[in-house]
């Protein structure tokens, strides 16, 4: 099974993007569906949203 | 290898925790699909193939995992985390990197490079300090 994340950095915007074989538990891992790279340096606003900065 | 798998062929047994091994016994590990050579006598609690201290692999490892990813950076370095992997078993390979869309054009001091820093980090770092830089890899591990 594959985990995807998307990491964000001190400013809650994706820094990276992971397709890995385990889980993490982490408060800066956001987990997503697919290994989606459209999401890199967008801002996470909570509940599973990425929104474009302005 | 026990009495019986010399005696009768067949694979080694499976590891057994708690169990006493003489040097030289060949054991399945639990974990990995590979078979381990007790190199010095005795017990543990340790799978063999977490226990290079008291077992060795019998041949070449096969692959453990693999991660990919990619990092969006603008500055000189960023971080991302990756699960945990063996440093010593494990390879990591840039896939390449291109400016991210809306940056400037990409330019000498954008070249990127990649390190595995510890078993949870890669860093990957450039001179340049204008152009986001997004940067792709593949990190494989093996046992």
């Amino acid at each position: 099974m594959r985990y995807y994340y998307a990491e964000l950095d001190g400013s809650s915007k994706v820094k990276c993007i992971l397709d890995t074989d385990r889980q993490i538990i982490s408060a800066s891992m956001i987990s997503i569906m697919s290994a989606d790279a459209s999401l890199l340096g967008k801002i996470y606003v909570g509940e599973g949203v990425f929104e474009a900065p302005e | 290898m026990s009495i019986d798998t010399e005696f009768f062929g067949g694979q080694p047994p499976r590891w057994v925790s708690g169990a006493t091994y003489p040097f030289g016994f060949i054991a399945l590990s639990t974990i990995s699909p590979h078979s381990y050579e007790r190199i010095v006598a005795g017990a543990g609690t340790t799978d063999p193939s977490a226990d290079g201290t008291n077992w060795r692999r019998l041949g070449a490892g096969s692959i453990k995992s693999i991660q990919r990813g990619v990092i969006s950076f603008s500055g000189s370095s960023a971080t991302a985390t990756v699960s945990s992997v063996n440093t010593a078993n494990s390879k990591l390979t840039p896939l390449g990197f291109t400016t991210n869309t809306g940056s400037g054009a990409l330019q000498g001091n954008d070249a990127t490079k990649i390190v595995l820093t510890n078993a949870t980090t890669i860093t990957a770092t450039k001179v340049g300090a204008i152009n986001t830089i997004d940067v792709s890899w593949e990190l494989e591990e093996k046992w």
